[in-house]
This record gives structure tokens, sequence and C-alpha cells, in this order.
């Protein structure tokens, strides 16, 4: 096991590597600096006042050198100073990365309870129209673009319902309440794909299990169907779905983006988002790094769960 | 599968094949759904009512009814012409990006997988660097950097899944490399590609299509996405998700304008992904 | 001395009002009228904005996000009312010498900076040096030679030649006063704030909420009114209009002027429209192709429907413009002189486009900032209106970086712009118009113009620079260098029980000084 965590973390970090130069090198083909944000359309800079301040954020360099300093700073884990808020970097993903996992995280059980309560339900009742009910709804789920739902969740709640959601953003330990009020819409559009990916999933593995032998003979001996399904279907059917679970949150993670944006919620994604329209480089390039090592990070730890669980690959293949 | 291989011709397999999905009414809908949305977007000219870009200030924010049957925007546009024209944009980016991303991808799968040493690593590796980002994130950073508009869309979904199709192929390449057929026609004297080519590749391409076909599900909602940020399409080219955009500010006064886009894009979706499914469960039914 | 007069509002007919070209510059309050009440004290005051500042430096950022920040925690020597008379504030008088070159400010006595230490000339020296080192704005003041200290409460300003702009200058976005010891403290006032404004800087959290308490010193005694001021981000506006009725914020300035119609209703809050000196305009890069020919650009003019253009980026709220907007009084044309340049003619338009030898039409292309409403809404509706005499215009959305690097190197053929206007013509249009000693942000040249504008600055007297400033307006509703659009009014909501609460015609946020919160 230890010799397996070694080997992918030396995968990471070379993949961390590649994604540095990958990032550093896609912003800068990106036009526009932020020098012409800072000094604007309305006044006069002079050669002068443009060279200093090109000069002041290093933007003067050749590419090789700015990115060798950045890389030389990341290394002993300085994330940088943004340009444009003049705070540093790990402070500012620090201020939001609560947000992001709040709704990730959210947004992760609303689909497993969700989806699995599907899956299961659909499963048992195979082919019923119940099943097919479900499984219609399921690729309706996959098919509702996030950010247009979320805009319908909106309208209809305000029109029909008469509610809003509280716009003013406030901490979970703040005001529980508040927040997990504000948390409701968007949890509800991010994890609605999800849930219908892993209640899919769960209905196959659960279809797979209930047709093996040994399960149609723990039914022939007379157990009850309802413990037959929940003790032991459930239980080898859990692998492929920790599987998918894992997968969707580095989904989530990537569109919890669209969904900050549509809520105006004060996460992550919104951040990059707004670093890449400021050309705040520092801030962009270690942001996205940042959400690089999250995302792999997770998905390291599910494939380690995953071989925890599934016994032949831990004793071995 | 148990014991021997046997080779049965290929001839043989895919009009078998071809049967199977002809039969499955699942399959059949999506390729109906899909080939009506295909229709609308090259007849779009002749469907839509209206020009998209056509201003009617006596008719501004208007709600659905006779004279606009999905209504007008706040320059007077009718909303549904604007859909149907929007579904040449969604369209030629999911299918344009796609295409590229299974030609490109399935090459350096297909290399990795079959050359195998030193090349599958090092395609592996530059593999792994676009797989550690968020695809939607990677997409808009590509996006911004060649500047927004339709091509870049194109461009930059296909980024996204070129890593994707590579992985898909790599996998069945590397397991049908060591079947024994494989092993008797080298012995024959056949070149590394002929073998790649001619006999291998027919075997894998089946996960292959099928992961194509929910990749343009897929693609249809990136490059929605997209639009909504304002990365692809460019007003007053009339795309769903910009469209979308555009309604964000009158979803008091004229929800309409957000509604049937979205609406489009789902369907669209849809056929798709029922497409997909169908094939997915006729084609391999082994595969998740 | 350059003292503006102006007429009393309360002894003129409307119809005067409104040949002098100043319709209700103060508030227009929708609801319960405010009634003369004794302010209480106390309270937070919540306001919404749409747009984040990038930073809050008052010399080094140039967005009017920060400008409209800064009269909270900054002052000015001079500063305009809402009514655009200069009235004292740093400075308690001013005189100029007799040949203009010499302006002599008389300091205030007794004001502190936030961190109790008084203001005294060495940091109107400090502000100016620094102003002219690093700042943009330093193309505001480029007449001035030197500012130097006369005694511990005077200052003097020095310039190259008489520059009636001064006052403007002083009164306008680049115009607040800043101590050595603030810069000494924290490099620069980007994060941080050290001035002699109302209200002191108390925390930061960029694109969520800025936090300002009262400030004891402030030197005008009794103000502010509340004890707690919070700047809160929100960047969709829909969320904006959801929170003023749900209570939530007590204050917002509105962007998208159609959302007044969703609130207006509302009675617990209270509305207010004014005036706006800034402007909406279609810039021209006069050196392309077909747009070199004065015809051309007549014909664009005569071909664009502004009203059309009004209704739908402003939802009507707003109105027709001359090139000095409503609010700069002293300087008014008269409604017929400019209105009639804007009567859209198109078979007017049509036969100067065959003079200049262009029936054929042509293709240009105009760059709209995609987060600029305005832009965004009025664009589409030009290119409509121009396809009527065969000029196609392709709309290029250009994000903002991109948009000042294009804009800063002339390379456009058009693009829609907005501005948030200038109090003095000098400021106004030398360096937009002036073909050699300006910007020339046209990239043409027009030499009576050029001697017009030299002209104005140098000339002190009031009425001289009206008759002056005239003949300009006249020349560039002739020459079309920019199409003046509109002037879209100001629009401020507030909950009815926030009094005092003032608009300012360059929307910068000196209202909150005077404002209370009435709890009854």
């Amino acid at each position: 096991m230890t010799r397996y965590l070694l080997v992918r973390l030396y995968s990471m970090a070379l993949t961390m590597l590649g994604l540095t130069v990958l990032v550093f090198l896609m912003l800068r083909l990106i036009p526009g600096t932020v020098v012409e944000q800072m000094i604007g359309a309305d006044a006069i800079a002079s050669p002068a006042m443009v060279a200093e301040l090109k000069r002041f954020f290093g933007l003067d360099q050749p590419w090789y050198v700015q990115y060798g300093r950045w890389l030389g700073r990341l290394v002993q884990g300085d994330l940088g100073t943004s340009w444009r808020t003049g705070k540093p970097v790990v402070a500012l993903i620090l201020e939001r990365l609560p947000v992001t996992l709040e709704l990730t995280l959210f947004s992760v059980a609303f689909a497993l309870v969700l989806g699995v309560a599907a899956g299961l339900f659909s499963a048992v009742r195979r082919d019923q129209a119940a099943d097919n009910v479900t499984r219609v709804g399921t690729l309706l789920g996959l098919s509702v673009p996030v950010f247009w739902q979320g805009t319908m969740l909106i309208l209809f709640f305000s029109l029909y319902l008469r509610w809003m959601p509280p716009v003013v953003w406030v901490d979970f330990w703040a005001d529980p309440r508040r927040n997990l009020t504000i948390m409701l819409l968007p949890a509800l559009c991010l994890g609605t794909a999800s849930a219908a990916n892993i209640a899919r999933t769960t209905r196959a593995c659960m279809l797979d299990v209930l047709n093996s032998d040994y399960i149609r003979t723990a039914a022939a001996k007379g157990l009850a169907s309802r413990i037959v399904v929940l003790k032991h279907a459930f239980r080898n059917a859990l692998i492929p779905v920790v599987t998918v679970v894992g997968l969707q949150i580095g989904i989530l993670l990537g569109g919890t983006v669209v969904v900050e944006e549509v809520f105006t919620l004060p996460g992550v994604g919104r951040l990059v988002l707004w670093s890449i329209y400021q050309r705040d480089y520092p801030l962009t390039q270690s942001t996205i790094l940042f959400i690089a090592v999250l995302f792999m990070s997770i998905n390291l730890v599910v494939d380690l769960l995953y071989s925890y669980l599934d016994p032949r690959i831990r004793y071995g293949r | 599968m148990l014991g021997s291989t046997v080779v049965v011709p290929h001839r043989l397999r895919w009009s078998r094949q071809l049967r199977r999905v002809t039969h499955s009414v699942v399959v059949v809908a999506g390729a109906v759904c899909v080939a009506l949305i295909v229709l609308v977007a090259i007849f779009a000219g002749s469907i839509a009512p209206q020009e998209p870009d056509e201003q009617n200030f006596d008719l501004v924010e208007a709600r659905p009814g006779a004279k606009a049957l999905f209504g007008t925007d706040r320059f007077g546009r009718d909303v549904l012409s604007r859909v149907i024209h929007g579904t040449r944009i969604s369209l030629y980016v999911a299918v344009t990006s796609i295409v590229v991303a299974m030609a490109a991808g399935g090459a350096l799968g297909l290399a990795g997988g079959y050359l195998g040493g030193a090349w599958d690593n090092v395609i592996n590796r530059v593999l792994d660097v676009f797989f550690s980002i968020p695809g939607l994130l990677l997409s808009v950073g590509v996006a911004a950097m060649r500047g927004p508009g339709v091509n870049s869309a194109v461009i930059a979904i296909a980024v996204v899944y070129v890593p994707l199709f590579a992985r898909v192929m790599r996998g069945p390449v590397l397991a049908e490399r060591e079947k024994e057929y494989v092993e008797a026609i080298r012995a024959l004297g056949a070149t590394r590609w002929v073998v790649a080519l001619k006999h291998v590749l027919p075997n894998v391409i089946s996960p292959f299509v099928v992961q194509g076909t929910v990749a343009l599900s897929q693609a249809i909602l990136i490059e929605a996405s997209l639009s909504y940020l304002g990365l692809s399409a460019q007003p007053p080219t009339p795309s769903w998700g910009n469209m979308l955009n555009e309604g964000r500010t009158y979803l008091e006064t004229a929800p309409w304008i957000s509604v049937f886009p979205g609406i489009a894009i789902m369907i669209t979706v849809l056929a798709f992904n029922l497409l997909g499914d169908g094939l997915r469960d006729v084609l391999d039914p082994s595969a998740q | 001395m350059s003292e503006h007069r102006h007429p009393d509002p309360g002894h003129l007919s409307r119809r005067q009002l409104l040949k002098a070209g100043g319709l209700t510059l103060g508030a227009l309050a929708v609801g319960r009228a405010a009634s003369a009440q004794t302010p209480k004290l106390g309270g937070t005051l919540v306001s919404a904005q749409a747009t984040e500042a990038t930073g809050l430096d008052p010399q080094l950022v140039p967005a009017l996000s920060r400008s409209r920040r800064s009269p909270m925690m900054y002052s000015q020597l001079v500063r305009f009312d809402p009514d655009m008379t200069p009235v004292g504030e740093l400075a308690e008088s001013w005189e100029t010498s007799k040949d203009g070159l010499t302006w002599t400010f008389k300091l205030r006595q007794g004001v502190k900076f936030h961190d109790g230490q008084e203001l005294t000339s060495a940091d109107v020296k400090f502000t100016f040096d620094r102003l002219f080192e690093k700042s943009p704005g330093k193309s505001d003041f480029i007449a001035v030679d030197k500012v130097e200290p006369a005694g511990k409460y005077a200052v003097k300003f020095i310039t190259k030649e008489p520059f009636a702009g001064l006052l403007a200058a002083l009164g306008g976005f680049w115009g607040f006063i800043i101590s050595e010891a603030g810069i000494k403290k924290h490099g620069d006032l980007n994060k941080a704030a050290l001035g002699t404004g109302p209200f002191m800087f108390v925390d930061w959290k960029v694109e969520q909420q800025l936090v300002l308490k009262k400030n004891p010193f402030y030197y005008k005694k009794g103000l502010p009114y509340v004890d707690d001021l919070v700047i809160r981000t929100i960047p969709d506006e829909a969320n904006i209009v959801a929170a003023l009725r749900t209570g939530q914020i007590q204050h917002a300035f509105i962007e998208d002027n159609k959302n007044y119609n969703l609130l207006k209703e509302e009675k617990t809050l209270t509305g207010y429209r004014s005036s706006r000196l800034g402007y909406d305009y279609l810039n021209i890069t006069a050196s392309r192709g077909p747009l070199k020919d004065v015809r051309v650009r007549q014909a664009i003019s005569w071909a664009v429907d502004r009203s059309q253009v009004l209704r739908v980026a402003a939802a009507g709220f707003g109105r027709l413009t001359a090139p000095a907007t409503a609010p700069m009084r002293q300087w008014q044309l008269p409604e017929e002189t400019w209105m009639k340049y804007y009567r859209p003619d198109v078979e007017r338009a049509k036969k100067l486009m065959a003079e200049a030898g262009q029936s054929a039409g042509f293709t240009v292309k105009c760059m709209v900032i995609p987060t600029f409403p305005t832009m965004v809404a009025g664009a589409p509706v030009i290119a409509n209106q121009l396809k009527r005499i065969g000029i196609t215009m392709e709309i290029e959305n250009v994000e903002y970086a991109i948009w000042i690097k294009r804009w800063l190197a002339h390379d456009f053929d058009m693009t829609m712009n907005t501005t948030p206007g200038y109090a003095d013509p000098d400021t106004a249009f030398f360096r937009a118009l002036h073909s050699t000693k300006g910007q020339n942000w046209n990239s043409w040249s027009v030499p009576e113009l050029d001697a017009l504008l030299e002209e104005g600055r140098r000339t002190m007297d009031q009425k001289k620079r009206k008759e002056i400033y005239d003949r300009v307006q006249v020349q560039i509703l002739e020459n079309v260098p920019h199409l003046w659009l509109f002037s879209a009014e100001t629009i401020d909501f507030t909950q009815s029980n926030v009094k005092g609460f003032k608009q300012h015609p360059t929307t910068l946020l000196y209202g909150f000084e005077g404002a209370w919160l009435d709890k009854s």
C-alpha cells in the first residue's frame, strides 16, 4: 500500500510540474496584461510609467525567467501575491475555499442520497413503470444545463412561491440556517447531474449483483428479500459506486465555477474567473494549481478507498 | 470470457451489430431526435419565421403569442428564430470538436497502446497533465487564450476531450495486443501498422463510438456553458448559451428569453444521451 | 477669481430651466416625501454596488469604481456640490493672481487625518508630488507646473499658462488629498486608507465588502450620522433588486436603468433620479478608410436615432445631450442649436454617403466591452440603423483589458464608449480632440478646433470662455469625432427609513456623509 502511495505521489508531482508549464504558457498567450487594466483609458500614461509598472510586475523579463522565479517561490510554499488586490494568494484562496467546499459537499451529499435511493428503487422494480420513469428522470437530469436549471429554479421560487434566497453571503458558523437557505438551490443544481450518474451506476451494479448466483441462492433459501437486498447486494454494489462518487467530486469541483457564477457565491471558482479577466497571473496560476492539487488528491483518496474496499485489489492482483 | 478466442469475420460481426442497433427502441428514438435536430440546423434559414437579428421596436419584450411564438427580446428579435439558428452553433461546435478529439485522441491512444514502452509513457504523462484540472476550467482557459469565438470553443472542447479518447482507445488496444490472434498475424509477417489498423482497431471501435456519442452530448453542454460565460459565439450571433446570458437581467420582465433556449439545450442533449445509451447497451454491454 | 454664478432655480420658470439645459438636478423622491426632521445618530448603513473597485488608492486606480468610493475616506481641496458649484472643502477660500498663473488656497485649520495628525500644506504638496510622479491622473493637472506650501495652512498652485480648469480638476476624480504618513505606513493605499474623509477604513474583502466606520475627528462637526458603513459588492443586479426588496441592504446604486421600473412601486423604498455628468458615446477613428471623410461621419450621425438607442440601453431613463451635458450648467448650448443635429434624417445621410462616393456602402467593426450593459445594448441598435444607409457595422466583443490596449493604440474603427464626464470643458475636450497636444482619440486634425481649444484653455474670463466653448461644441457637432448618444440618468434606491442621502452628477458617493437612519 505504501509503495502504491509513493508511486502515486511521485506521479502527482510530475503532473503538477507539467501543469505549471501549461498554465503559465496558456495565461501569457492571452492578450492584454494587468498593466493596461491599471492605467485605464482616460488618462495619459507615459511610456516611463508603463515601463515602471511592467518592471514592478516582472513582465519585462523573458518568459523563462518569469517562470523560473514563480516556480522557485512555489517550491518554497510561496503562492505569490495577487497583483490586483495586493493580498497574498493564499489568503484569498483560504477566504473562499470554505464556500466552494461547502457547495461541493452539499452537492455530493444531495447527489448521493438522491442517486443511491433512485438507483436502488429502480433496480428493485426493474422494467416496471416505476423503473422506466426513474430512468427517463435520470436521463433528464444528465441533460439539463446547470446554469439554466439555476435560473429556472430562481424564477420558479420567486414567481410562484414568492421566495428569494438571501443574497448576502453568511458563513455557516455565523448563521447556519441562513447559510443553508443560500446553499439550497446551488447544491440542488450542481448535484442533479451527479445524482443522475450515481443513480445509473447504482442501478446497473445492483442489477449485476442481484442477478449473480449467490444472491439467487440466498433468496431461494427463503430470507426476506429486503434483507437480502440491503445486506448482501448493497455492500458489493458499493465498490463501483464509490468510484463514481469519487469521479463526481472531481467533476463537481469544475462545475462549481458555473454555479458560483449563476448564484454569485464568493467561492474559488469565481475567483479564478475574475482573476483571468483581470490578468492577475499570480492569482490565476496559483489558484488553478491549488484546484488541481485538490482534484488529484481527491482522486488519490478515492483510488485508495477503492483498493481498500475491493479485497481482490487489496491483496494484490 | 471463456477459453479460446474465436476469430469472427468482420463482415459478419458488423451486420450482427447493425441488426441489434436497429432493433433497440432507445437507439432509434435517439437517432430520430438527433436527425430532426440536425435537419433544423441545416434548414434553419427556411424554418425560422424571422431573421435572427432583425430588430422590431414595435414588439419589444413581447410575451409569447401569435406574432412571436416564443416571444421577443429587448430588441424585438424573435426568440423562436434565434433558438432555431442557435442549433447551428451548438451542433457545429459539438460535432467538430468531438470529431477532432476522436481523431487526435484515438491516434494518440492507438499509438501509445500499441507501441508501448517509452512512447506510451511520455504520452501518458502529457495526458495526465490535462486530466489534472477540471475540464470546464481547462476549456475556459483555452477559449480565453485564443479569444472568444466559435472556433475557440471548438478548440477548447477538443483539447479537453483528446485525453479522454486517448485513454478510451489505449485500454482496449493494450488488451487486444496481448491476444493470440495478433501474435499469429505478426508471425505471418505483417507489419505493426497493418496489425494495428486492420486487425486491432475494428475490435476496439465499439466502446470508442459509444464514448463519442456521450461526449457529443457533453460537448453541447460545455459549449452552452462557454457561451454563457461569453467565450463562444459572440452576440449578435445567437447561441443557446449566450441567449441565456442575455436573458439573465430580464428574468422578471421577460423570462421567455431564458426558458426556451434552455429547453432546446435539454432536448438536444437528451437526444444524444438516448442515442449514446442505446448504442452502449447494444454494442458494448460490458462497459459501464 | 473664478466663482461660478448660476441662476437660482427657485426663481426661474420651467421653460427657462429647460432652456438652460438643466432639468431637476436634485433628488426626485418617489414615495413618502422627506420632511424636515432632526437627523438621528447611529446605525449601520449597508450599500450594494455591482462593480467592485480594483484598488482603493485615489492616485493609482483610474476606474470609476474607485473614484466613487474615494469621497467616503478622503476629502478634496474643492468639491462640486450636487448642482456643480465649486465649494471649499479642505480649502476655506482661494484666490488667483492677476496674471492667472498662481492660485493660492487657504487651508482649513484643525482638520485631522484618520490617524489624528493635522492636515497641513506639506500634505497637499506631498499629494501632488506623488500625483505628478506616479498617477495616470496627472493629465488632469497637465497645466500645473508646481505646488508649493505658502505657510502651514496655505498652498500655491503655479501653472505654466492660465488654467481655468484647475478647480474642476481639484474637484474631480484625482483631487483627493492623502498624507505622507499613510504612504509610509502602507506603501500604497490600495488595500488601506488614510484620509480626512467622513469614514475610516476598517476592512476590505475584495469582491465581498468594504467596511468603514465613522470618523470621530471629521472636521464637519456632527457628521457623519451613521456609525458604520458597509459597501457590499453584489455583482448581479437582479440580486441587488431582491436585496432591496427584502430589506437586506439600505442603499443601492442602480447601473441598469431598466430596473427602476421593477422597484418604483415598492412602498418600502425611496427612488432617486437625477441627471448625470457622464454620457455614452460612439468613438470613430477618423483615419480609417471611408471614415476619413467628414461627410461619412456626418451621415452616420444623421442615420442614428439616438432616442431609440436610449430606449433600449437605458430603458428611456436619460436624455439626449450636447457635448456639454446638463450638469455642466454654465456651458449649455441652447437646445435648438444642438437638438437639430439629432433628428434622424436617413435621406440626408444617404445623400452625404453618395457625395462621399460611398453609396455602395462599406463594413466597419465596432468594439463593445461585454461587461458594460449600455454598450452591449446600444451597439446592435446602432448597427441596425446604419444598415439603412448601407453601412454594415460588425460588433466586436472585446474584453476590458484588451479594449484598453487597443484604445490606447487607437487600434479600432469605431467603439462604444462611456465616460463619467468632466466638469470643465477644457478637460472634456482638449485631451480628447486636440490633434497634436492632446491624446487625439480620433486620429484626426481640425485646425480651427485646435486653435479654439488652445484659446479656451488659456482664457480665464468666464464670458469669453463660454463663447469659445459654444463654438467648440458646434464644431464637434459639425465634424463628428464622436456621436454623443445620450446621458443616462443616475438612479439610486434606499429604504424609506434612510434620510438625507443625496445623489451627485458624477455618481461619486458624496451622499453618505449626510445620510441618517430614521429608526422610527
